[in-house]
């Protein structure tokens, strides 16, 4: 086994900072995954073509697996474990979710509601075509896309509501 | 009892969403223990080899490594020949899993490598190296079953086992009596990949008594014997966790995991070649110690992950002159890999059997497997019926042609009706006595799909012009959900409170099947659904139910839970009597955690108080268990039966298909939940893949597989088509408590014939290979313009010609 090399970044997850030792080969996935026990995030391809393992990098929609940990110094993440509030609620996007059965399996659905959730950020009000331009890279294996375009809308109407 | 349902049938959430949603469902995948070892596999490089030598000391000698297992100290699970790249050669245990991959690195194997083969058609050769040494690569399916002994009613009383084909009848007689007689081959599925997002593994720890492994498997109580017979412990001492599993698409049936390596007449039901499980059983037995062993890529999945093999098929059937079919032969080829996999032969049991059991008189499928060295061929939803319908209902579209009758219409003359012969060849399933159509109205499901498609609008090919060309097509499927001899134990605890807690053993892989469960047990119990909570995901909690497969969830665990609810309101019933002044427990009745009675519902008691009545003080409430015990006889059988319906656009330059819209309704008996019904339609996508592009491809040179990842193997996404779910309720089916067949699993068997018709329909060229690419299109319509031919299967008039003429097409 070669000599570990190890390096120390500061990370913000879901708000928290924490300061944790790496080594250089390993992806934000694992980190979150296996460093910080958060197993919400998904990993399936491995190779940034399922979506998965999206989280939110400073505010734009990131494949955790295709970032490397080493590169997260300083940076802002937010996991499917964030969205939560501290309420005892879910976050309008998990509860849109629910409503409109858009997880079946739901192993890609943590993936499916980051993205939505930074889709959402910058366009309140998306129409179905960019629902599909956002988020047309995450797959569903069940293939349950029309209630997975539901429930972005019902999410965006259900925001619009808080706001109004 | 369905007139005033409060619960059944109602849009409730699905089981677990609100933690699919935040994160929190716990996946087999996600499970870690303090002190967790990790395993790492190695894999065989060749397609054909035989070990001769394995040296581990380099690997065993880094610092870390705990355990390495060889076939010499692990035999039962590891092999000594290797007949695929990838199959297990040994298994790295070590304390992280940097440690373990790079020590399966430093293991100094010597193969003997071998001839092989990888290509279906390669395979088929005269002077093919044979996978199994003697055997011929085109290997007969012989535990075939005649039908015979036909009652009143036209269904057969007796199934036999037979070596030759499936059916009954004699089909040459039906062919000399046949008016018409359409015959086509060189249909070709293409290799499909299963769809399964969750990578196999198991997490497993021996504490020296117990062992308990959290295994991504939807057959957590079958599992439990087999990994018993690796770790050497009776099914008591172990423990199977499987909360959430990802969809199981032919996946988790997990017996090949712990199953002996090869044969040319193994039976497995379902993928988990890779050993995972059983490794790490094996090592954790060894250890005293939790070891997890994932598979560790993408490209793993994908050369364990087998999905539909390879199909050949070819087609002749028989009709008189107004369309009724008599007479149906059909021979099938299937790449099955390394294994004979006789399991899914039993379930390509040809849609003459069900769909088509009508006026069928005369019935023979022959089946072949094609031995290569690649992993067994498994299939998923549909498991066989989608490779070689592809064939039959493009065949039927062809025959509608020749007869001079409209597609749907020749459906229509056809289709079982309830009553009419269900017809399993699987010795998965018992054969008692007649078996028969439950319920359903597949005419209803027609109308419905040509009002929403317009179909009566839709012109034949030879009147389309342009270079872009609007098609519509259609096809039918059906599939057996469950059938004798399967079934499923229940338990359900009242709580004084008004409360239940239901115990099963319903793998979760997110069709809202628990959910369905729930329903079942609130209804039966008179209790809001939020009141009843499903244990159903470790075997130390639940009870034995039979593999979570084939649709046939809600009805072979639904009737145990139905039952066991029946048994604990007798008792609650019982104890009520006294308190309620009645005579009879049956006078009484329960909604909302209150006993009151029929004919005064004034007089009523909190369940608490029937609780306190057991003799027990009045700080310590017992608690009522009811059993539920169901196994499925002959009779009725549910059934799933739909039509696909596909409308598309083919660019005749680029050979490309363009906004594709899939209409897709099912006859569901009763929907017990709306939204999951329609969710359940929505996985056609998947079979629309295979459609699209989706096919693995082998370089026949290495053996190797070249697309074994996202970026090379095009699966379906938000953007590929459309689809439509419909589902009509045609009535209460006899084989559910509620009335519900099953839905999802016959999903696929249309979406390919369908497709192909839809593109017959729009430029009259007939595609006979999946994926239908834009090269498979624009070939075929080169071929037809250079034979001024359109594809279409020859008829026969028998009265006109005194031997029919057998089709030959390119």
């Amino acid at each position: 086994m070669p000599d570990k090399q190890y390096t120390t970044i500061t990370i913000t997850v879901n708000g928290d900072v924490f300061r944790l030792e790496i080594e250089p080969h390993w992806t934000l996935t694992r980190l979150i995954r296996t460093s910080l026990g958060l197993t919400g995030t998904k990993e399936h391809c491995d190779e940034g073509a399922c979506g998965m393992c999206t989280v939110i990098v400073d505010g734009r929609p990131t494949l955790s697996c295709m970032a490397l940990a080493a590169t997260m110094d300083g940076r802002n993440v937010m996991t499917v474990e964030g969205l939560t509030k501290h309420d005892g609620k879910l976050h309008p996007i998990q509860a849109a979710w629910v409503e409109e059965h858009g997880a079946q399996c739901g192993y890609c659905t943590p993936g499916f509601i980051m993205a939505t959730k930074a889709l959402l950020d910058k366009n309140p009000t998306p129409s179905t075509l960019q629902i599909k331009e956002a988020l047309g890279g995450n797959i569903c294996r069940c293939g349950n896309y029309e209630f997975i375009i539901n429930s972005v809308h019902a999410a965006a109407k259900s925001l619009q509501g808080d706001q109004a | 009892m369905t007139s005033a349902l409060r619960v059944v049938g109602k849009p409730v959430h699905k089981q677990g969403d609100q933690l699919r949603a935040t994160g929190q469902a716990q996946y087999s995948s996600d499970a870690h223990l303090p002190g967790m070892l990790h395993g790492s596999i190695l894999n065989c490089p060749y397609p054909s080899a035989d070990l001769v030598s394995i040296d581990t000391s380099a690997a065993a000698a880094v610092p870390g490594v705990k355990l390495i297992l060889t076939p010499d100290n692990c035999s039962d699970v590891l092999a000594r020949t290797y007949q695929y790249i990838g199959h297990p050669v040994a298994c790295v245990v070590a304390t992280t899993l940097d440690i373990a991959q790079h020590a399966i690195t430093l293991i100094k194997v010597e193969y003997k490598q071998k001839a092989f083969v990888v290509d279906p058609d390669e395979a088929m050769k005269p002077d093919s190296p044979q996978v199994f040494p003697g055997f011929d690569n085109l290997h007969p399916f012989d535990l075939c079953s005649h039908f015979s002994e036909r009652n009143e009613q036209g269904l057969f009383a007796k199934r036999e086992a037979a070596t030759d084909y499936d059916g009954f009848g004699d089909v040459e007689k039906g062919f000399a009596e046949a008016d018409v007689i359409v015959e086509d081959e060189g249909y070709r599925f293409g290799l499909a990949h299963a769809p399964v997002p969750e990578r196999r593994g198991g997490l497993a720890h021996f504490d020296g008594e117990k062992l308990t492994v959290w295994s991504t498997t939807q057959s957590a109580q079958q599992t439990r014997g087999y990994i018993g017979s690796v770790a050497g412990l009776q099914i008591h001492n172990v423990r199977v966790i499987s909360e959430f599993n990802s969809g199981s698409f032919g996946a988790r049936g997990d017996d090949t995991g712990f199953l002996p390596d090869s044969g040319p007449d193994v039976a497995f039901m379902g993928a988990g070649h890779d050993k995972s499980v059983a490794l790490a059983v094996k090592a954790s037995v060894m250890l005293l110690k939790p070891v997890r062993i994932f598979l560790s890529s993408n490209e793993e999945n994908f050369y364990h992950f087998w999905g539909r093999g390879t199909t050949y098929c070819r087609v002749k059937l028989g009709f008189k002159k107004d369309g009724t079919l008599t007479t149906w032969d059909m021979e099938l080829a299937v790449n099955s890999g390394l294994f004979g996999n006789r399991w899914t032969f039993m379930f390509s049991n040809g849609t003459a059997l069900m769909l088509y059991s009508r006026n069928a008189e005369h019935v023979r499928i022959k089946k072949y497997a094609i031995f290569t060295n690649t992993p067994g061929q498994v299939g998923w939803c549909g498991y066989g019926n989608p490779e070689y319908m592809f064939a039959t209902e493009q065949v039927m579209d062809q025959a509608a042609e020749i007869l001079g009758m409209d597609p749907v219409e020749l459906r229509k003359k056809n289709h079982m009706r309830p009553g009419d012969n269900i017809l399993n060849v699987s010795r998965a399933y018992a054969h008692t006595g007649p078996n028969w159509l439950g319920s359903g109205d597949i005419s209803a499901v027609l109308d419905l799909l040509m009002e929403e498609t317009d179909w009566k609008s839709r012109k034949p090919a030879s009147e389309k012009t342009g270079v872009v060309r609007h098609g519509l097509g259609m096809a039918l499927t059906c599939q057996q959900c469950a059938g004798e001899g399967v079934g499923s134990n229940a338990i359900v605890k009242l709580n004084h409170d008004g409360t239940a807690e239901l115990c099963n053993t319903y793998a979760d892989t997110g069709m809202g099947g628990r959910s369905a469960c729930r329903q079942i047990a609130a209804e039966e119990l008179g209790l809001t659904f939020d009141k009843v909570r499903i244990i159903a995901g470790d075997t130390d909690a639940s009870v034995w139910g039979t593999s979570n497969a084939c649709s046939g969830g809600t009805m072979k665990y639904g009737w145990a839970v139905a039952l066991a609810c029946r048994d604990a309101l007798k008792t609650l019933f019982e104890l009520s009597a006294p308190l309620l002044k009645v005579a009879q427990p049956s006078e009484l009745a329960t909604v909302d955690g209150e006993v009151f009675v029929k004919a005064d519902p004034t007089r009523r008691i909190k369940w608490e108080q029937a609780f306190l009545n057991q003799g027990n003080n009045d700080i310590d409430h017992t608690q009522i268990v009811g059993k539920g015990v169901w196994i499925m006889g002959s009779g009725p059988q549910n059934t799933e039966k739909a039509a696909t319906f596909v409308s598309l656009d083919v660019d005749t330059e680029t050979g490309q298909l363009l906004n594709v819209k899939i209409y897709h309704c099912a006859d569901v008996g009763r929907a017990l939940n709306a939204k999951d019904t329609k969710a359940q339609i929505l996985r056609i996508h998947h079979g629309f893949e295979s459609v699209l592009g989706a096919t693995m491809i082998l370089d026949k040179a290495t053996g190797r597989l070249l697309n074994g990842s996202y970026i090379d193997y095009p699966v379906a996404t938000m953007w590929d088509c459309d689809v439509h779910p419909y589902y009509i309720e045609s009535g209460n089916d006899p084989t559910h408590p509620y009335g519900a067949v099953g839905l999802g699993q016959a999903l696929q068997n249309g979406i390919h014939a369908a497709t192909a018709n839809a593109i017959y329909n729009a430029i009259g060229v007939r595609i006979k290979d999946t994926p239908m690419t834009p090269d498979v299109i624009l070939k075929a319509l080169t071929s037809m313009g250079e034979q001024a031919v359109n594809g279409a299967g020859a008829a026969t008039q028998a009265g006109n010609e005194s031997v029919p003429r057998v089709c030959e097409t390119a």
